[in-house]
């Protein structure tokens, strides 16, 4: 005899009719939160502290083998080589010292090889620091000198520009060009200039020595100078180092004299700036 | 309001939408559950039945309590199913199946469940894994908003046709009760979207018939 369970079991419909259960109701493990579910730019700034994007690097992907660069190595390269150097060495110490943090929660202490790439890191450091303050201390000390001593260079040097032959010239004329930017601050570049109260004393002080070599046999020479216009004193600067040139350029500030064009002793930069800021939009 | 338990008419009636929430606690990182964007004294009455000095029952102080997560439900009754279940799984851990749960913790090398102070992170981890049971038991199609969605953990864990995963804005979270209320009214087109779907889906097949 069959039951009617039975029979409503063997006819087809009764599977796909099937009540769906859902899965019962138990615990199941708990879900720890990951890292994968981030997705992180690949510029994004926290790079820097990964060498290579790696978490940590093994002993073997360590810089084992170098040495902190020396003093006199150093000492060769200009201020913008030990600038950078300088922040890629940052940028080691900051990854290492990540590292050192890290390994530092396993081990229960810091890490003597990454320690020890991080002193290494550390002593060029302190060199590039040294080599930097030994260049400051010159630069000072020679200033110091030379406030003692300036008026008595500057005369040493008017004594080699006039009396240099005429051969010289090109010689003379590069000597000035260092002379006006190690005393003065006076750029070949104009918009490197500052104007300050040494940039007018320098460009006084070379019209004259300039008009001293090429034009002193101007009729109207005695009566020029000295220069102490700052304008004179720039339309003179500004003449090229020829007899001819400086000439017209002395025609120009007799006629700026008759016509009383001059600058007051206290607008001198602010005149002077003004005109280079001319210069330069030009 | 959220003072006793709400039915799926109540909710709809009072304007809510299908959702439940997840708040976790600060201090101990205990994960609250409620039916409505505000949690009560009820909720930490039925939640917390079994208190002990791991895991004590925590207090209403609103300022450590933070959003962990919210889920929009496609049904009202789905809504109420999910957070049942959600209630039952946690007096299974608390009481009937605590050896079970005991044994899924995971122990620091003195033997002890990790923590520090009267933190234990295994509570929002545990809360995650039954938020992931109720719904593939409930059958409700969801989407979960994160607070952060480094708390959902591996992928493999969702059923992906029933879970969808989005993650809250940083700043918005800032104003929790403009959020949820932002969160809310979402929710609320959302389901009204499906009810019209539905209806139109029933009218075509009505006249097919």
């Amino acid at each position: 005899m069959i039951t009617s369970i039975q029979k409503r079991a063997l006819h087809s419909s009764a599977k796909c009719l099937v009540r769906v259960k859902p899965p019962p109701l138990t615990i199941r493990p708990p879900i720890a939160p990951t890292v994968k579910n981030f997705e992180v730019n690949d510029d994004h700034p926290l790079w820097q502290f990964f060498h290579d994007k790696k978490y940590l690097r093994s002993y073997e992907d360590l810089d084992n083998a170098g040495r902190p660069w020396t003093v006199p190595e150093l000492r060769r390269k200009s201020f913008d080589d030990l600038h950078s150097l300088w922040y890629t060495c940052l940028k080691e110490r900051n990854i290492l010292a990540r590292e050192i943090q890290v390994l530092q929660a396993e081990i229960d202490q810091p890490d003597q090889q990454f320690m020890a790439a991080s002193d290494r890191v550390r002593e060029t450091m302190w060199r590039i620091r040294h080599v930097l303050s030994e260049r400051a201390h010159a630069q000072q000390n020679a200033r110091e000198v030379f406030e003692q001593s300036e008026e008595e260079l500057l005369d040493d040097f008017k004594k080699y520009y006039l009396d240099a032959s005429k051969d010289e010239d090109a010689d003379v004329q590069d000597a000035l060009k260092r002379l006006q930017l190690a005393v003065f601050g006076i750029s070949e570049v104009i918009d490197e200039n500052k104007v300050d109260k040494h940039f007018i004393k320098g460009i006084k002080f070379i019209s004259n020595l300039k008009l001293e070599r090429y034009s002193s046999d101007h009729e109207k020479y005695s009566e020029l100078t000295p220069i102490t216009d700052a304008g004179e004193a720039l339309v003179i600067f500004h003449a090229e180092p020829t007899a001819e040139s400086l000439n017209e350029s002395i025609d120009a500030v007799l006629e700026m004299r008759q016509n009383g064009v001059s600058v007051d002793r206290y607008d001198e930069i602010e005149t002077i700036q003004a005109y280079l800021n001319k210069l330069l939009e030009e | 309001m959220s003072n006793r338990f709400r039915s799926a008419n109540w909710l709809a009636k009072n304007g809510y939408a299908p959702q439940v929430f997840l708040f976790r606690n600060l201090e101990s990182g205990q994960v609250l559950y409620s039916q409505l964007p505000t949690f009560t004294d009820y909720q930490i009455k039925t939640q917390f039945q079994r208190p002990n000095w791991q895991n004590k029952r925590p207090s209403l102080r609103r300022d450590i309590w933070r959003l962990m997560a919210v889920v929009d439900c496609d049904t009202y009754e789905g809504s109420v199913k999910l957070y049942e279940n959600l209630v039952q799984l946690r007096s299974m851990r608390d009481l009937t199946l605590k050896d079970v749960a005991m044994r899924f913790r995971p122990r620091n090398k003195d033997g002890n469940i990790w923590y520090s102070a009267q933190f234990r992170p295994i509570y929002t981890q545990e809360a995650v894994a039954d938020l992931a049971t109720s719904i593939e038991n409930a059958q409700t199609k969801s989407k979960i908003h994160w607070e952060d969605e480094w708390r959902k953990g591996e992928m493999s864990n969702w059923d992906g046709n029933l879970v969808t995963h989005e993650s809250i804005d940083r700043v918005a979270l800032q104003t929790p009760k403009a959020l949820l209320e932002e969160l809310k009214e979402k929710a609320k087109v959302e389901f009204n979207k499906l009810k019209t779907v539905d209806v139109e889906e029933q009218q075509q097949s009505q006249q097919t018939v």
